[in-house]
């Protein structure tokens, strides 16, 4: 019995395997791949002839400059870590002869942020504002590093140095998220509201970056109407952004209005944060694509973990948690993830693993930040009770 | 307004969300240590292809076979200009093995190379420098399966620009010492899953017995208690192995909290079942049914374990094979022991109903733990 078993199982094995079986196209004419720099882009067409430009003047450091700034535009822009790694090599042989260019030490600053590098961001960054302390950018960079750490006094000095520096609005937003994660949730959420009536000019990407930031206080107060209304509001300037999609995924989700959520994201499997809520929801709603969707985001996962990416732990923890159902693989992601990121969401994936793995005290970390900080969360804060009836301190 | 972007930029870089898959080539090299060749199989994206050769002619950002095939020899020259293997610090010779075809994965058409390494020998070890891409990307990575000689699963290397060179394991771990962890790791879980060794106990304790209307009488026969016993070991065996090794292929999965609660469950039943009686003949078709249950455990176990790649299928049978020993340990200590007591008014009135009684309170706190999240003071 067990030779034909082991047999059965072979045969099953060989049979998974012989899919990935590579070919050779009929016709030359055959399209083989679409590129995704079309040459109808001009910010690609641009970048392009800056690079022939660099074959004929490499030691031409501004040149180098725009180039990985290019680079660097296009990967916020469209999501492509390639373009990261193109702004990378551009700015490499500068590390010899750029030492006094504020530009250079921002952009590295940028680049090292991205692949989580966080200690070597900040002294690039320091490096950037001794250099050229007008300069807006470096300044607001250590910010958002000083919160993604949870280091909220610095952050705050950050946000204050703006203040002369960038619009109104900008300077009040800033402010505001310190705020809303210290203790004053509700003085933060009206301020910035106020704000925002008050700064009629604001261009659009401002706004909608505001508008998501107060859904997500709203939501903490509990005034549910109003954080449906920040969304809608901010999803109504027309900008495709992946954070408020995905900010107002959880939303809905959180309303259990998974129907809507399969509708918001038709088009964006592709990005993985937002793949993972299209998951979540197809789980909800027991959509036919939601088996397709789980396989396709534990495939990215895997491929991830094979090369030793660390970018997505939060995602991939909640993966593991809510479409698996593996919790310890959940916490061990989201321990991980703490460690060198530790906002809200962090904070609330990491107690709800330790919950569901029954292992209070792994959440520990989670539990000082909130009592530390007076986060304002009920949701949380239920998390926190459950986890310290368990064992867990508050 | 650059800047401004770029401010805003800074205030969303926490979002971190690349919609992308960061560029990767894959190979596969396998060694054959009696002609000191490695073959190599070389996947390279399309687009990172393009973007240092400018495979794209007419610009249109539509790439054809036929503007990928014409360069092929580019290609080759490119990619085999950034490998280097040498055996005992002499170079191996690389050569075009097969022409250039294509393969689809995930992100995208990748060419595939085909490549011979021809090294002076083996005997002074074996290296690799990867250095594909690195000065244009150095977020890009070589991935690797080397696949030593006589060996069956693959080792994998992952290259970057600071692990650009290096070395190959010669020795392949063997298929049977392979094996042997995994039958070693099978019987350890049978033992320390507790879950496991009192549902098969819950199922063996009326095996000496025959129920009589409302009591027990001892079975006649050695003869016909253990085939009762080798009927319900059978049927769990067999339903465990199919579902563990469903599982672990991948064709089925269902979520840990489910397992583990319908296995906690499984044993009240089946200890109950002693007590009030109803499933006497058929005890077999409860111990496939809910084995059928316990071999996703038994999955989620292996998976903690991780699986080689390659060698899967030694793995899974090791591991249930693993299994089946620690099985068969219990078996044979607990059934000649229960035999000679069946007798007794003690293994009838007080053995059997307590000991059932016992395993079920046991396994209610198990399932209350399990299904409910319930944290007892145990």
């Amino acid at each position: 019995m067990l030779k034909s078993l082991t047999l059965a199982i072979l045969f099953a094995l060989a049979c998974s395997q012989s899919s990935a079986a590579p070919f050779t196209p009929k016709s030359d004419s055959e399209v083989v791949e679409k590129l995704p720099a079309t040459a109808n882009d001009p910010s690609v067409r641009r970048v392009d002839s800056l690079r022939k430009q660099l074959a004929a003047r490499p030691n031409d450091a501004a040149l180098r400059l725009e180039i990985a700034q290019r680079y660097f535009d296009l990967a916020m822009a469209q999501g492509d870590p390639r373009y990261v790694g193109y702004a990378q090599a551009a700015i490499i042989p500068l590390a010899q002869t750029a030492a006094n260019n504020a530009d250079y030490w921002q952009i590295r600053g940028m680049l090292e942020q991205y692949s989580h590098d966080f200690p070597g961001a900040m002294k690039s960054l320091e490096k950037a504002s001794q250099l050229d302390p007008q300069a807006a950018n470096p300044i607001a960079w250590r910010a958002a590093i000083d919160m993604v750490q949870a280091q909220y006094a610095e952050a705050l000095a950050e946000c204050t140095k703006l203040v002369p520096l960038v619009h109104p609005l900008f300077a009040q937003g800033c402010t505001a998220y310190v705020q809303a994660n210290t203790g004053h949730l509700q003085a933060a959420y009206d301020a910035l509201n106020k704000e925002l009536n008050a700064a009629g000019d604001a261009a659009p990407g401002l706004v909608l970056w505001v508008q998501t930031r107060l859904g997500e206080m709203a939501i903490r107060l509990q005034k549910y109407p109003e954080a449906e209304a920040h969304y809608t509001s901010a999803l109504k300037l027309g900008i495709t952004d992946q954070y408020l999609l995905g900010a107002y995924s959880d939303f809905l989700l959180l309303q259990k209005r998974p129907a809507e959520v399969v509708k918001l994201l038709a088009d964006w499997e592709r990005s993985d944060i937002l793949l993972l809520r299209l998951a979540l929801a197809g789980k909800a709603m027991n959509h036919p694509k939601a088996a397709d969707w789980a396989r396709q985001l534990d495939d990215r996962f895997t491929a991830a973990l094979q090369r030793g990416d660390r970018l997505h732990e939060q995602e991939a923890a909640r993966f593991e948690l809510f479409v698996q159902g593996h919790p310890q693989k959940a916490l061990d992601y989201a321990v991980r993830n703490y460690g060198s990121q530790k906002e809200a969401r962090d904070a609330d994936i990491l107690m709800q693993a330790a919950l569901a793995a029954n292992q209070p005290k792994a959440a520990q970390p989670a539990l000082d930040w909130l009592r530390v900080n007076r986060y304002e969360d009920p949701a949380l804060a239920q998390l926190a009770d459950q986890l310290v009836a368990k064992g867990a301190t508050r | 307004m650059k800047r401004f972007l770029l401010l805003l930029a800074a205030l969303a870089m926490h979002f971190g969300a690349w919609a992308h898959k960061p560029s990767d080539s894959y190979l596969t090299m396998t060694a054959n240590g009696e002609k000191a060749e490695i073959a190599v199989r070389w996947d390279i994206a399309l687009r990172d292809l393009d973007y240092v050769l400018g495979l794209d002619r007419d610009g249109n950002g539509d790439l054809t076979w036929g503007e990928v095939r014409t360069r092929g020899d580019d290609i080759v020259k490119y990619a085999v200009d950034h490998l280097q293997i040498t055996g005992g610090e002499k170079a191996c010779a690389l050569q075009t093995a097969a022409p250039m075809q294509l393969d689809h994965h995930s992100d995208g058409t990748y060419a595939v190379l085909t490549v011979a390494a021809k090294c002076p020998s083996f005997d002074n070890g074996l290296k690799v420098h990867y250095s594909l891409l690195f000065d244009v990307d150095p977020t890009h990575r070589g991935l690797i399966q080397w696949i030593a000689p006589g060996g069956l699963a693959s080792q994998p290397l992952v290259f970057s620009g600071d692990s650009a060179e290096q070395a190959l394991q010669l020795e392949a771990p063997s298929a049977w010492k392979t094996l042997k962890q995994y039958v070693v790791e099978g019987i350890w879980h049978i033992w320390l899953g507790y879950d496991h060794i009192l549902f098969l106990l819950s199922l063996l304790l009326p095996a000496v017995l025959l129920r009589m209307g409302n009591h027990w009488e001892p079975a006649a026969s050695l003869k016909k208690s253990l085939l009762e016993v080798l009927k319900v070991v059978t049927a769990f065996t067999l339903a465990h192995s199919i579902t563990l090794s469903l599982a672990v292929l991948g064709f089925v999965s269902l979520p840990s909290r489910f397992v583990e609660s319908t296995i906690a469950a499984s044993i009240i039943f089946a200890a109950l079942n002693n007590i009030r009686g109803g499933i006497e003949k058929k005890r077999w078709v409860m111990a496939f049914t809910f084995g059928l249950i316990h071999g996703f455990g038994f999955a989620s176990a292996l998976a903690d374990l991780g699986l080689p790649q390659g060698a899967l299928a030694l793995a899974l049978v090791g591991f249930n094979l693993g299994v089946e020993v620690g099985q068969m340990a219990i078996v044979t200590a607990f059934v000649p022991i229960a035999f000679a007591l069946r007798g007794t008014v003690f293994y009838r009135r007080w053995f059997m109903p307590i000991g059932s009684v016992i395993i079920a309170i046991v396994a209610l706190y198990w399932f209350l733990q399990r299904a409910f999240d319930f944290q007892g003071p145990f």
